[in-house]
């Protein structure tokens, strides 16, 4: 276990010098975007991604429920005139509380395979052991945890938010000017007279200026045979095949846990914030007494200000 | 087993979503065995099982996608006259309770509606006094404190009159002596 740094050609040294920290800077920052990118071609199927409805893995915590709108309504006591129950006005009733709609939460935790050595071999970056004149390429998965996704995926979590969703009533702005992806409606707060409210499912595609996060972009080289052969350029470019065949696959099977990039849906405010919606209410009334004949009828209608009911969080654990 | 949906409606607008190149979400209404409805939301992927199974109900994909869109077109349009009937009743019903409560309504040959303060302490309409005119005449009484502690037998009276010379009557029989003097 340990850092693999991927390695450079140093023209004016004419060697091969290692990548500094911030210089792998611009892989972590493009593998976040290549996620971000998956997660927005392929809907629920792609690993990561979250949507409402069910079928994959349930975020709602506890689990089985949803996010719930619901409304006062008005409602109405009658009395028949010339009966005995004639006699007064009938009382006011309460008003009753309606559900109005439910939202499921889930998000694609499925188990994803290791790319195979051979796909590691022919797309990975080279690094130096130590030791002589050993050169390695990077395959094992800790080692690629290590060196750039555990902090690429801590970026995506508290920095930058590329690659991560939002939920929000217009366009976040959080972790710097980007790109956010409305991926569509996920909640409606309704109430009984004073309008109601959407909320929003964005996702975060890119940084505007990327440059705090990927000051640089070295060129990495690795060992090419036939053809031209000997040390060669090898893109770290997001479409790029050491982010697409060895980094995205092994970001992908780690996007389920804690400290990770899995996501709840509940009431609970632990975790790092990615947006709330409220479901809210008009918790006040007013009364009113009619007469149609022959009936005498009591009414009470929400109204005022709206009430907080239920705070929904959507988080990362 | 699910029971299959009886409304299947945009809860997003597709026009605008296709435009803007984001997922609709849809509103799948059932109806449970309380006759209740049951509204549940989400995301329009073809990806998601809860879209999948509405895509696959013979009722409404069956299969095909644009089966499915247009039978939600047609769920859509169902759905939001249910609403209008319904908001139009509601309408109605607050001009009926504004027209009990302070006003008469009239209704033009052009099926405009006007609205017409009553005028007050009219011999010819005690005379002609409609039944929701004696009611008004009532309901005054009955917000008077003389008549809200009189006795039940007398209130049970004006209830059930519909004379307004009557009514009047028996209102004058709860006033005091004070209440009948000149300010």
């Amino acid at each position: 276990m340990a850092k693999r740094r991927p390695l450079k050609w140093d023209y004016s040294l004419n060697g091969l010098r290692e990548w500094s920290d911030s210089e792998l800077g611009a892989l972590r920052y493009n593998l976040a975007v290549a996620y971000g990118d998956y997660l927005n071609s392929g809907g629920i199927g792609s690993n990561g991604a979250v949507s409402t409805g069910t079928g994959k893995s349930d975020i709602y915590n506890p689990g089985g429920g949803s996010t719930t709108d619901t409304r006062r309504n008005q409602v109405s006591n009658s009395n028949a005139a010339g009966g005995s129950a004639a006699e007064d006005w009938p009382g006011y009733p309460s008003t009753t509380v309606s559900t109005i709609s439910n939202v499921r939460w889930q998000q694609n935790l499925d188990a994803v395979g290791m790319p195979s050595a051979g796909t590691l071999t022919d797309h990975s970056f080279l690094y130096y052991q130590g030791g002589g004149y050993s050169f390695r390429y990077t395959n094992t998965e800790t080692d690629f945890l290590e060196t750039v996704i555990n902090d690429a995926i801590s970026l995506m979590r508290s920095n930058h938010e590329v690659g991560t969703y939002r939920i929000s009533t217009s366009t976040p702005s959080n972790g710097g000017a980007g790109t956010w992806t409305d991926k569509g409606l996920v909640f409606t707060d309704t109430t009984y007279s004073n309008g109601s409210t959407s909320y929003r499912l964005y996702l975060k595609r890119n940084l505007n200026d990327p440059s705090p996060y990927a000051p640089s972009t070295p060129t990495s080289h690795r060992w090419t045979v036939g053809g031209s052969q000997g040390f060669h350029p090898h893109s770290t470019a997001v479409g790029g095949s050491l982010i697409q065949n060895c980094l995205l696959p092994i970001l992908r099977r780690n996007c389920s846990g804690g400290g990770r990039l899995q996501y709840r849906m509940g009431t609970s405010n632990s975790g790092i914030n990615r947006g709330s919606m409220t479901d809210r209410r008009q918790e006040g009334s007013s009364t009113s007494q009619n007469y149609s004949d022959p009936n005498y009828i009591s009414t009470r209608t929400p109204s005022g200000g709206n009430s907080s009911i239920t705070n929904y969080y959507f988080k990362l654990i | 087993m699910i029971k299959t949906p009886r409304w299947i409606i945009w809860a997003s607008h597709p026009d605008e979503d296709s435009k803007l190149d984001r997922p609709s979400t849809i509103e799948v209404i059932r109806v449970n065995e309380y006759d209740e409805y049951e509204h549940d939301i989400f995301i329009a992927d073809h990806n998601s099982e809860s879209f999948k199974e509405v895509l696959m109900d013979p009722n409404w994909g069956n299969g095909d996608d644009a089966q499915l869109i247009k039978r939600i077109h047609e769920s859509t349009a169902e759905w939001r006259t249910l609403e209008d009937e319904t908001a139009e009743e509601f309408e109605q019903f607050k001009e009926w309770k504004k027209n009990n409560k302070e006003k008469v309504t009239i209704t033009s040959n052009e099926n405009i509606i006007e609205y017409k303060e009553v005028i007050k302490f009219d011999l010819e309409q005690f005379e002609t006094a409609t039944s929701e005119q004696i009611f008004k005449l009532k309901l005054d009484m009955f917000e008077k404190e003389r008549v809200q502690s009189a006795d039940k037998k007398i209130k049970s009276q004006i209830r059930m009159s519909q004379d307004p010379f009557e009514i009047v009557s028996l209102y004058y029989s709860v006033m005091t002596p004070s209440d009948s003097e000149p300010t």
